[in-house]
């Protein structure tokens, strides 16, 4: 344990961080209300949350200056728990979520976040803004023409106040002008009130009330297991922007161990589980936040306003809350990659459309995700498959005359083999065939096994066959071929 | 790490502030004293951060992309004169190495904090010199270099920070209570051509009790057997307060102490005794862990 470094990670930036902290409580707190809305209980369970999650993390993350709380792309993995067992399985699962996590963090799982390519991410993001957009729209549909006026009102508000001035925050300005001519002028629309309890106390340690049996662990793991991929995935994924952003590296282990451990403490004090979030961490950032003393304070900040202005956040429209959502979501879209549509290639364009409507579809982040990595590595072995060539030539030798050799150059595996069998003329009037495999590379059994039928396909036309190089070119299947760790062996794989 | 894989340099870091002339002084005679190779070292640390902060708290289409340009252009800037300033500062820096007497001093212009440069090179050094004031100059005077504190909390190597002034050690001070460190830190002079043949003093902050004296004889003897000329006290009072009068009282030109270990939570509060001295000594201090 390094003091130096501590010190440097909490202290470093004490003015900034005490600035942007209250920036980022301020966003936090319309937004955790709105995330507990979409998974379906009080809002003081998001407050709590978001509370707990970005004081806990402080201390226990990888990554200083990265905000986390409770966020939509957890919320929306509890909606159907919440609505089959109640809060009280919620908070369980949220706790199992942290276990899980921190059990990721221990086995290194964030080392899979590699073949998470780029499209995937951009998915991702892009999946959860439409997500978050499609939340509010229950709030937009069967309401009164002031609700229309008051959330057109607010994204003015949010979006042409910075144009003016950038030294307060544009989305409570914009809360604080709805309430106030909300209340003022009587107007009779629902309010953040009407939706749950806020919080009203300090929150307490208390263990969910559940039966601890083997049937409530099934009916909790299910979401646990979806709510600690999708919280790391969109953990590490925050943690990479902000890393890029700033560029520096931070431990992702410790991170997946951070969020674990905040997860657990959330679910014990009665919050949902969360995970980072892109959108305040770069605000957090904007605003001149570098330091853990921003999440801490941040998270304190947060209940400190929370428990005391309970009253009046109950006030609150929801007109407003969904002009601060629909906010969010455009921020949280990769407008780049829409343009960036005509420049890739299709197959990129389609991993990232296809993790989107994956997503969209299932409101799981999880199997978009999945989907998208399995298209990619579909994609990959398509192309990598290409790469594999077999020429032929007949001897000139007069001696050795109705000879003829095959020489493979290229990748042989799965997605090639239909390809390589193809390759071989088994009705040419021959006497003898070599086939030379010394530039190519085997990687794995199918291809051998294409290889097997190819030999038996010519002898079985009485042509002898002889195969050259095959020691070489099967050296790449023995999965502890230590590329990574011969710095040889990349060569000898190039070049033999 | 670098190519700059030459063992045993003395490593000199340099960054331009009023120090730097005295450090590259220190540095020649370190370097000629030791006979070893000498390398300056100009680290660029480059903030990574937005330029002016927005607390609009807003998110914008596209904001995100926009805020990694916007940050990439400026820095881009800002990067390239910094490296044409640290050349500049390098070069100037080597002519004056060279006028003192130094023999072929090298040069070595990183990206990135001065911390993780300096720890990144550890292995490849004998002797890290640097000075007493950071970048920032006098508005911190009192605050003892901003990176100091941290690079001698983590470095491993014997490290010379310098005062503001240059003059040549004519003789020296072991800063000595008895502890197995203390005593490393004796054996280290004694064998250290760095210090050969200076006259030494050996000064305890504490009782003037058999038991100190015990201890003090110790280090004397061993000093006196490796050739030194020496001098022995003991003074009582608080540890940086007796050792920077007795430095004046005896004109020491420098002070060999130990990199003592503090508890966590006073080292956060409170800094340790070496950053202490570091503020208050106006000679070179020599700080081995």
């Amino acid at each position: 344990m390094n003091w130096y470094r501590i010190k440097q990670e909490w202290f470093s930036n004490m003015r900034g961080d005490a600035l942007s902290g209250l920036v980022v409580a301020l966003a936090l707190i319309p937004e955790a209300i709105a995330f507990s809305i979409i998974a379906g209980v009080d809002p003081k369970v998001g407050l709590y949350a978001s509370f707990a999650i970005a004081v806990v993390i402080a201390f226990t993350g990888g990554r200083p200056g990265m905000i986390s709380a409770a966020t939509a792309a957890t919320a929306l993995l509890m909606i159907t728990l919440v609505a089959d067992h109640g809060l009280e399985y919620l908070l369980a699962a949220s706790i199992l979520a942290g276990v899980l996590q921190i059990a990721a963090g221990y086995i290194r799982l964030d080392r899979l976040m590699r073949f998470i390519s780029n499209s995937v991410m951009t998915g991702f993001v892009n999946a959860l803004a439409i997500l978050i957009f499609m939340a509010q729209l229950p709030e937009l549909t069967n309401v009164t023409w002031h609700v229309y006026a008051m959330t057109a009102a607010g994204l003015a508000i949010i979006y042409g106040l910075p144009k003016i001035t950038n030294v307060i925050p544009s989305p409570l300005v914009t809360i604080v002008v709805l309430t106030l001519i909300a209340w003022f002028m009587n107007i009779d629309v629902r309010t953040v009130g009407d939706m749950g309890e806020m919080p009203d106390t300090l929150p307490v340690f208390l263990f969910p009330d559940i039966p601890l049996n083997l049937e409530t662990l099934m009916i909790i793991l299910p979401y646990s297991a979806a709510i600690a991929v999708v919280g790391l995935l969109e953990s590490l994924m925050t943690q990479n922007l902000l890393d890029s952003l700033t560029d520096s590296k931070t431990s992702k282990a410790r991170e997946c161990k951070g969020q674990g451990i905040a997860n657990i403490v959330s679910g014990s004090m009665g919050g949902m589980a969360g995970c980072a979030m892109v959108g305040q961490s770069v605000i957090n950032i904007k605003s001149g936040g570098r330091g853990r003393l921003s999440s801490f304070l941040a998270g304190v900040y947060l209940l400190i306003l929370v428990v005391f202005l309970a009253p009046v956040l109950t006030m609150i429209p929801m007109a407003a809350l969904v002009a601060v959502m629909i906010m969010v979501s455009i921020g949280t879209f990769s407008w780049g990659s829409i343009r960036d549509l005509k420049k890739h290639p299709m197959s990129t364009n389609v991993v990232m459309v296809m993790t989107v409507i994956v997503t969209v579809a299932t409101h799981n982040l999880a199997y978009g995700v999945l989907t998208g990595v399995l298209l990619a590595a579909m994609f990959f072995a398509n192309k990598v498959g290409q790469f594999m060539h077999v020429s032929s030539r007949l001897s000139e030798d007069e001696n050795d005359p109705r000879h003829r050799t095959y020489e493979v150059i290229g990748q042989v595996f799965f997605a090639s083999t239909e390809k390589f069998l193809e390759s071989f003329d088994f009705k040419d009037d021959v006497d003898k065939v070599s086939i030379d495999l010394s530039k190519a590379h085997f990687w794995d059994i199918t291809a051998v096994g294409a290889l097997d039928k190819v030999v038996v396909d010519f002898r079985r036309e009485g042509i002898e066959v002889e195969v050259i190089g095959m020691n070489q070119a099967t050296a790449t299947i023995v999965d502890k071929h230590a590329v990574h760790n011969d710095p040889d062996a990349a060569e000898k794989l190039m070049g033999h | 790490m670098t190519d700059n894989k030459e063992k045993d340099q003395v490593l000199a870091c340099i960054d331009g502030s009023r120090s730097t002339e005295t450090v590259t002084d220190y540095a020649v005679w370190a370097g000629q004293a030791l006979a070893a190779p000498l390398t300056f070292l100009h680290a660029i640390n480059n903030p990574h951060a937005p330029a002016k902060t927005d607390l609009s708290g807003n998110m914008t289409l596209g904001g995100r992309e926009k805020l990694l340009e916007e940050m990439v252009e400026l820095e881009e800037k800002r990067g390239k004169l910094e490296r044409e300033r640290g050349r500049a500062l390098l070069a100037d820096v080597l002519s004056r190495a060279r006028d003192r007497g130094f023999e072929g001093p090298d040069e070595l212009l990183r990206n990135g904090d001065i911390t993780e440069v300096i720890l990144d090179l550890q292995d490849a050094m004998q002797m890290l010199v640097l000075g007493k004031q950071g970048k920032d100059g006098d508005a911190v005077a009192m605050h003892v270099g901003s990176h100091l504190a941290g690079i001698l909390s983590m470095i491993h190597k014997p490290t010379l920070v310098t005062p503001l002034e240059f003059k040549r050690p004519e003789s020296f001070l072991i800063a000595y209570d008895g502890s197995p460190t203390a005593y490393k830190l004796v054996e280290m002079a004694a064998n250290t051509p760095l210090l050969q043949g200076l006259p030494v003093h050996i000064l305890m902050v504490g009782e003037e009790k058999q038991g100190n004296w015990d201890k003090i004889q110790a280090a004397n003897t061993k000093l006196q057997k490796a050739g030194f000329d020496t001098q022995v006290a003991i003074r009582q009072g608080k540890v940086d307060e007796a050792v920077s009068m007795y430095i004046e009282e005896k004109n020491i030109d420098l002070l060999a102490m130990g990199a003592y270990g503090h508890s966590p939570i006073r080292y956060l509060v409170l800094g340790s005794t070496t950053t202490k001295m570091i503020m208050k000594a106006n000679v070179p201090l020599l700080v081995v862990r």
